[in-house]
């Protein structure tokens, strides 16, 4: 067992260990920061996997956006994971099948694993030697824009859902601050512009090197809310009509663009080989922003009524 | 009809994409003229897709332009075309009503989240991809979290909440199945898979069938992974219910089909029986619940349980020479059209009403006539009377089973019938009845128009036993 | 055994805490932290299996930035529901899956 694999291994254990303290810790602070944590340790794993794409993505969304998010839910929960939580539907009856079940699945996966044929088709191979024509020089952008970049544009009008579904719920009331911390404000006014440029290279460098569209769009959303922590940004309220129409128009000048290249092409997002790497960089230049501010809504998002439960006619 | 419209196939993908992107950007409650006369398009360009596969066979396009399996390839034969053109011809509708019975709070956000729904859907039905499919899925269970969280009373935000955990981990056992085949094949296209999967199947390969498989099943509310569905449609406002147990299921039912006849065709047959008991249990616990339900669109969201059911009684007979598959989608086109029509019928009553419960409905009835009629034409499409779609479907149905000798699945085919007739009826007889003394709630207006797309729907439904000829045209072909 | 396989082992362990934690927990916070870590545990298998060769792919690569923004997206969605079911007064203990069918009212 060579050092790598030791260290892989140690790696391993403590991502498993964050993990089960997230699910198992009795105080509900501490399991989010456990979550946290289990984030970082994912970044240092996909780092080790050759994979500095979903690490940087990893840290800036699944880390840090999802953690803020969380963290301010925390909030709203309270502090205590207790209440209703000892005596829950599922009975001690009820526990063991399911348990028996998934352990059932977890065995007939190791035993899967253990007996993999080998794969006849050879992916990356065919990747690298189409990849002249992409218009990119890196791999994961080629297949993220131009190979498959129909699944992307599906996914940024999942992402648009998300936000659509959150304001039909219903926006969380505007909540002060408790503590003023003097550190937060210094910090945001070093941070952020440093965080713009890091978000425009990002999205610069992602036609050769690892970066493009989401992290740099991640970057920006983080930026905007360490200003809204830092006081400098007010929250947003949906009566600010520029936060919906930025967040359409990346998308929709995405639509268009394939949409166009349906027509004079005959085929959808079907780029002609030598323009592709401008048409690339100006659809992930659209998608930076509007995307940056998707994400952010999730957290600056609030209502601008004083009641947080708006008043329901009872009309199915 | 090409030339008209050139690849018809994109464009069911691109126009709802774009009409509710643009209904997005215009705000609050905009969007209806945008998304009925989107919703119109698509239509055209099913039914421009629908006459290209008969004339040409199956249509396909490799997006970007690159071969499989770099790509993505989207493809349509006629099982998708049936199932695009249900899609559109429920919708439009549909959304008809929904523009008058929607308060002004509940369409807020409705015509976005309707159009990103159906481009979803759209997209579903034109995937040659495995992990395109999973996008699908997960933009079509979002939209229709969203669409059932409308309304914004407690339950329906405790139904929604259901709704998504469920549907996450359905759509989480799914995308793991789809990382084990890859890890086998390096590939996710279906068409590639069909092709490279064969006996002896590698034990990956199973747990990978079985992973995606129990994932369609969650989200095809398949018994007894049914529970997150009769509070998410019986409480959403009706023609999102309608939308809802008319459409969203039938789509995770079609990925089931695709895969089973496709990838999974060489090794799966044995494990038949499941989804079949499943579904013989599914049709007895419904109906029985929606004979016992107080509410009157619990009532029919149970019925959806139960119908659902029949989806899955065909399985067991693929791959006799039978006409399984045709019975499958007729019975999912009946069923779409039926319980649409009786979704949209249900609002109206408890609109005019006044009362949500079964018992309200003798209130309105002598007052909307039409309406009662549509909920009784989709009642009898439900129940398998002739000259119905239903019927068409269930006699079909009886006559696989029999002629590939199982008889339990005929025998709980006629008993899933006599058991709808029982809780359709008991709507129809108290709509017939006098109301007791008492109070009785002042019966408000309703306008025509709603009346008279619960109507279309249900004719629609009674038509299909009648003229089902081009579907089976189109279904020629596909699949054993 | 490669980095591959062994992250991938990990992903399938991920994979039944997350579901267990989605299906056994009572608190609606602990079961979206329990999805996140069925879809963490799920890329991990997807990355893993295809790189246990040793040779970086960036088809599963590109499959799984997509499947961090679809997660993420669906986080919003849930603690925005969450957070407004415990405004309304629902108990976040109970998330009840028996009460529909029990409950006629």
């Amino acid at each position: 067992m060579n050092a790598a694999l030791a260290f892989d291994t140690l790696l391993a254990l403590l991502l498993l260990w964050s993990a089960w303290q997230a699910l198992s810790t009795p105080k509900l602070d501490r399991a989010v920061i456990m979550f946290i944590v289990f984030g970082l340790l994912l970044t240092l794993v996909w780092s080790r996997l050759d994979a500095p794409d979903i690490a940087l993505a990893e840290a800036a969304l699944g880390a840090g956006l999802t953690g803020t998010l969380l963290l301010d839910a925390l909030a709203a929960f309270g502090q205590t994971g207790q209440g209703a939580g000892s005596t829950g539907f599922m009975t001690t009856i009820r526990r063991f099948p399911t348990i028996l079940v998934l352990l059932v699945l977890l065995a007939a996966l190791l035993a899967a694993l253990s007996n993999l044929p080998l794969p006849t088709v050879n992916l990356p191979a065919m990747v690298a030697q189409q990849m002249p024509d992409s218009g990119v020089s890196h791999p994961v952008t080629a297949v993220l824009l131009n190979f498959r970049g129909y699944d992307t544009l599906l996914e940024v009008a999942v992402l648009m859902l998300a936000l659509l579904g959150i304001l039909t719920v219903g926006l969380p009331v505007e909540r002060p601050l408790l503590s003023r911390n003097l550190l937060v404000p210094i910090l945001a006014r070093y941070a952020v512009p440093l965080m713009t440029l890091a978000a425009i290279y990002l999205l610069w460098a992602g036609s050769h090197r690892p970066g493009g569209a989401f992290q740099a769009a991640a970057v920006l959303a983080a930026g905007v809310v360490l200003l809204n922590l830092a006081q400098v940004q007010p929250r947003w309220i949906p009566g600010q009509h520029w936060i919906r129409q930025l967040i359409s128009a990346g998308f929709l000048l995405f639509l268009c663009i394939a949409a166009l290249l349906l027509m004079l092409n005959g085929g959808l997002l079907h780029y002609p080989p030598d323009q592709a790497g401008l048409l690339i960089l100006l659809i992930e230049s659209g998608l930076t922003v509007s995307l940056a501010i998707n994400l952010a809504a999730f957290y600056l998002l609030r209502s601008d009524r004083p009641e947080p439960l708006p008043n329901q006619e009872d009309t199915p | 009809m090409t030339e008209l419209l050139p690849n018809p196939l994109v464009w069911l993908i691109l126009l709802p994409l774009g009409w509710a992107a643009l209904a997005f950007w215009l705000g609050p409650g905009r969007g209806r003229i945008l998304a009925l006369s989107g919703i119109t398009l698509q239509l055209l360009a099913a039914l421009s897709l629908a006459a290209d596969i008969l004339h040409h066979g199956t249509v396909t396009h490799l997006v970007g332009g690159w071969q499989e399996p770099l790509g993505i390839l989207l493809v349509s034969d006629g099982l998708s075309a049936v199932m695009l053109l249900l899609t559109q011809a429920v919708t439009l509708p549909v959304a008809i009503y929904a523009c008058q019975y929607l308060n002004r709070e509940n369409r807020r956000w409705f015509w976005p989240l309707t159009g990103f729904l159906l481009a979803g859907m759209n997209a579903l039905y034109l995937s040659g991809d495995l992990f395109n499919l999973y996008v699908t899925l997960e933009l079509i269970g979002l939209a229709a979290v969203g669409l059932v969280a409308v309304g914004g009373r407690s339950e329906q935000v405790a139904a929604a909440l259901r709704y998504l955990l469920a549907s996450l981990a359905g759509s989480g056992c799914f995308l793991l199945g789809v990382a084990l085949l890859y890890g086998c094949y390096g590939t996710v296209s279906s068409r590639l898979l069909a092709e490279l999967i064969n006996v002896p199947t590698p034990p990956a390969v199973w747990l990978a069938a079985v992973l995606i498989c129990a994932g369609l099943f969650l989200k095809t509310a398949l018994f007894p992974l049914h529970f997150w569905l009769p509070p998410a449609h019986g409480g959403a406002p009706a023609p999102i219910s309608a939308l809802l147990s008319a459409l969203v299921v039938k789509a995770s039912f079609y990925v089931l089909l695709r895969l089973w006849l496709g990838p999974f065709a060489g090794f799966i047959a044995p494990l038949a029986w499941l989804p079949a008991l499943l579904g013989s249990l599914a049709i007895l616990w419904g109906s029985w619940q929606a004979i016992r339900a107080d509410r009157l669109k619990m009532l029919v969201a149970y019925s959806t349980v139960a119908q659902l059911g029949y989806l899955f009684l065909v399985f067991p007979l693929f791959g006799t020479g039978s006409m399984a598959l045709q019975v499958g989608v007729l019975q999912a086109v009946a069923h779409g059209l039926a319980k649409a029509a009786m979704f949209l019928a249900a609002g109206l009553l408890i609109k005019a009403g006044g009362s949500e419960r079964v018992a309200g409905v003798s209130h309105a009835a002598n007052q909307l006539p039409v309406t009662l009629f549509a909920f009784a034409l989709a009642g009898i499409s439900l129940m398998g009377l002739p000259p119905s779609g239903g019927f068409l479907a269930k006699w079909l149905l009886i006559d696989a089973a029999l002629a590939a000798g199982q008889v339990w699945i005929a025998v709980v085919a006629i008993s899933g019938g006599l058991l709808a007739s029982v809780y359709v009826f008991r709507v129809l007889l108290l709509a017939f009845r006098d109301t007791e003394e008492g109070d009785r709630p002042r019966p408000q207006p309703v306008a025509a128009g709603m009346e008279w797309t619960a109507f279309t729907l249900a004719v629609a439904g009674v038509g299909l036993g009648l003229a089902a000829m081009p579907l089976f045209r189109l279904l020629e072909g596909v699949g054993r | 055994m490669s980095s591959g396989l062994l992250f991938a082992v990990v992903g399938c362990l991920l994979f039944v805490m997350g579901l267990g934690g989605i299906i056994l927990l009572d608190h609606l916070l602990r079961r979206i932290l329990a999805f996140n870590l069925l879809g963490s545990g799920i890329f991990l298998v997807l990355v893993g299996l295809a790189q246990r060769s040793g040779r970086p792919d960036p088809v599963p690569q590109a499959m799984v930035l997509t499947g961090i923004v679809v997660s993420v997206a669906a986080t919003a969605l849930a603690l925005a529901l969450a957070r407004r079911h415990q405004a309304a007064g629902g108990n976040t203990g109970q998330t009840d899956r028996t009460s529909p069918e029990e409950r006629h009212d």
